[in-house]
């Protein structure tokens, strides 16, 4: 693409009320459309399959893009970022194995309600949710950008300390049938984030004499083994009991209107994962991994009935998807701002942005105003596309997954698994921790421990660890270091909500009783009087 | 096929409180006459300080208010250990004969072992559909994606 059609040459730097349209114009061209249609597509089937992640995707597809001129191969990356965040909901809905560290939340309720035959219902909710998330997202991108960014920038040491902790607190929602396991599955993942080189002081810790475990333990295969390992074992195990792992769902006409209908029908739930993603999207440093255990474990505390959390309820795909597929934008409020990538996958962007020339910042709003808008609403673009990929493209892959027996599935996942995990850094290692410590985890869930809160401990190790070190040598010019953990109004505010969400499953049944007690209460005196 | 219905309870607090401390102790000692700096080693020793005061107290609570399991409920218990033992000779021979080599024959092999039918039918039903899948596979990684499987004897 050059010349008289390439959009950024000729409209880069022109700020006025017509941005907007002069972006949509740049979009309405057939060859970009079917970049998008084509970036969504991709980035979906990536994301479907366990081990290869939203970064994975964008880093791996980078290079097609050399080609392109700026908004083509952007605009392209973007709506692989999206679809690709996307796509893990299939197989942690289908498989019980997040596509992306992104749709771990998803696998608490969704694949519940696959083995009750509602695969098809609960893509159809991933898909409305992510849809909506993701538009969401988008706006937020367009309009508050600079304000966010701003509070993003306020985030030190300390705030990361707590927000790492907050994240923990989730446990409590997780397992809340015997908290004491949960707390010790969440510090034995924050012990396993300790192997290999200290972020501060660099020693290496629990090698075991081998130096390949000083590199850590690698969270994707270990994601991968946790969650995928026990049920492919669960599978061999009870595969004389069962033909197929997840049954035929039923033939419903409009099962996708019905679901979304219902979706929407969620705007409190909606709405408040949406927040809770771009907020996480937009620290830097915190994903998507982050968002949709943080919304899934407040729509757990917000709900009436947070017993049914977990045995198939649609509100739980709804809030993780939605508040995952809104940290995609969320993440680019401070990459285009400031230059700070949000995620992973857009710091891969922003080595993309640099690659065209493009310097990520306030420089790229100022000089390159409608190449930014192009690409931001392109993302609306995406999104939308996404719907309609995932309306078909979802249905098929129930349908595939339902048909297939457990005697092929089941060796199936464990291939994927050893791809997934070996494609990662073409380690073998890696092949024989995500093996080993599947096992391990089969083995824990046989004693009652969830993997979710694991796994977590090993999501939030490392920033937990950095910003309690970090903030101990920046109080070392302190009376009292310890003091510096409290005293930054965002830390309060982060400490406070630790205090809330730890203490709400012991709170709320309480709460519960006394609304009860009230309840009857007021019956009896309008029976007596 | 015999089919395994016993059910037994175990007090998996206590198993759980005692595996917990074996996992510590290892860890910890790692500890043991090595030097590190300070703050390289503060946040693990904090972290394994939490584990065994809650791996303590899960113990307590084995006797006070136990956790009991039923450990064995419609699983064959055998086809899991077979299964782990397949799982790990996959792994094992990737380097050995190759990445393709390998999937193919154990993805063959697990397959047709918890398949219910063994007869001709179910063997060449699998050996198909694993040819496909596993060919398809490593296409789109190793010649897309240019991933590096490694190599063996064979591909």
């Amino acid at each position: 693409m050059g010349g008289k059609n390439h959009p950024f040459s000729h409209r880069e730097g022109k700020m006025d009320g017509n941005i907007y349209i002069t972006a949509l114009t740049n979009l309405l061209n057939i060859k970009i459309l079917i970049l998008i249609f084509l970036g969504a597509a991709g980035g979906m089937v990536a994301g479907a399959l366990p081990g290869i992640t939203a970064t994975m995707s964008v880093a791996l597809l980078i290079p097609f893009t050399f080609t392109m001129d700026p908004i083509a191969g952007l605009v392209t990356l973007g709506a692989i970022y999206c679809g690709a965040i996307y796509g893990g909901c299939f197989s942690a809905i289908l498989i019980n194995t997040p596509g992306t560290p992104s749709s771990i939340g998803t696998c608490f309720d969704g694949f519940p309600m696959a083995k009750q035959g509602r695969a098809e219902e609960a893509i159809a909710g991933a898909t409305t949710a992510s849809v909506v998330g993701g538009i969401f997202g988008t706006f937020v991108l367009l309009f508050l950008s600079p304000f966010l960014a701003d509070q993003a920038l306020k985030f030190g040491p300390p705030e990361y300390f707590w927000l790492g902790i907050f994240g923990l607190t989730i446990i409590a929602s997780l397992t809340a049938k015997s908290i004491i396991k949960g707390l010790i599955g969440g510090m034995f993942g924050v012990l396993l984030s300790t192997i290999g080189i200290a972020p501060i002081g660099g020693d290496v810790r629990f090698s075991f004499g081998q130096p390949a475990l000083q590199g850590g333990v690698s969270l994707i295969p270990a994601l991968i083994g946790f969650f995928c390992i026990p049920e492919v074992l669960n599978m061999i195990g009870t595969a004389h009991k069962i033909t197929q792992r997840i049954p035929l769902s039923k033939k419903r006409k409009g099962v996708f209107l019905s679901t979304a209908a219902k979706v929407l029908k969620m705007p409190v739930t909606l709405l408040r994962s949406m927040i809770i993603g771009v907020i996480v999207g937009i620290i830097p440093g915190a994903g998507g991994n982050i968002a949709n255990l943080v919304a899934y474990n407040e729509t757990v505390r917000a709900s009436k009935h947070p017993e049914k959390f977990g045995t198939g309820m649609l509100e739980g795909v709804v809030s993780t998807e939605s508040a995952n597929n809104a940290e995609v934008e969320g993440s680019l409020v401070p990459l285009l701002t400031l230059g700070i990538p949000g995620a992973p996958p857009a710091a891969v962007l922003f080595g993309a942005l640099m690659l065209h020339g493009l310097r990520p910042g306030p420089e790229l709003f100022a000089v390159h105003t409608t190449f930014v808008y192009t690409f931001i609403i392109s993302l609306f673009f995406a999104n939308i596309m996404m719907l309609f990929i995932g309306i078909f493209g979802g249905r098929m892959m129930a349908r595939a997954i339902s048909a297939t027996p457990v005697k092929l599935l089941a060796p199936f996942i464990v291939f994927l698994c050893i791809i997934g995990s070996y494609a990662i850094r073409n380690q073998m290692l890696d092949v024989v921790t995500m093996f080993g410590l599947g096992l391990a985890g089969y083995g824990l869930k046989k004693l009652g421990f969830h993997p979710g809160p694991i796994v977590l401990g090993i999501i939030l190790g490392p920033i937990i660890e950095e910003g309690f070190v970090q903030s101990l040598l920046i109080g070392k010019a302190w009376t009292i270091p310890w003091t510096i953990f409290f005293v930054n109004p965002i830390s309060v505010i982060l400490i406070i909500l630790c205090i809330l969400s730890a203490s709400w499953p012991f709170v709320s049944p309480k709460i519960e009783k006394i609304r009860d007690n009230l309840a009857k209460a007021r019956r009896m005196k309008r029976s007596e009087s | 096929m015999k089919k395994i219905e016993s059910v037994r309870n175990i007090n998996t607090d206590r198993i759980s409180s005692i595996i917990m401390l074996i996992i510590v102790g290892t860890f910890a000692s790692q500890l043991i006459g090595r030097t590190f700096t300070q703050y390289g080693i503060l946040f693990p020793k904090v972290i394994l300080t939490i584990l065994v005061a809650l791996s303590i107290g899960l113990l307590i609570k084995s006797w006070v208010a136990p956790e009991l399991r039923e450990i064995s409920k419609e699983e064959n218990k055998i086809k899991i250990v077979v299964g782990i033992v397949i799982m790990i000779i996959w792994i094992w021979t990737i380097s050995l004969l190759g990445f393709l080599t390998s999937s193919i024959i154990w993805f063959a092999v697990l397959g047709f072992y918890i398949s219910e039918r063994k007869n001709l039918s179910s063997f060449l039903f699998i050996i198909s559909a694993v040819f496909c899948m596993t060919i398809l596979f490593w296409f789109i990684f190793h010649k897309i994606l240019l991933v590096p499987f490694p190599r063996g004897i064979f591909v």
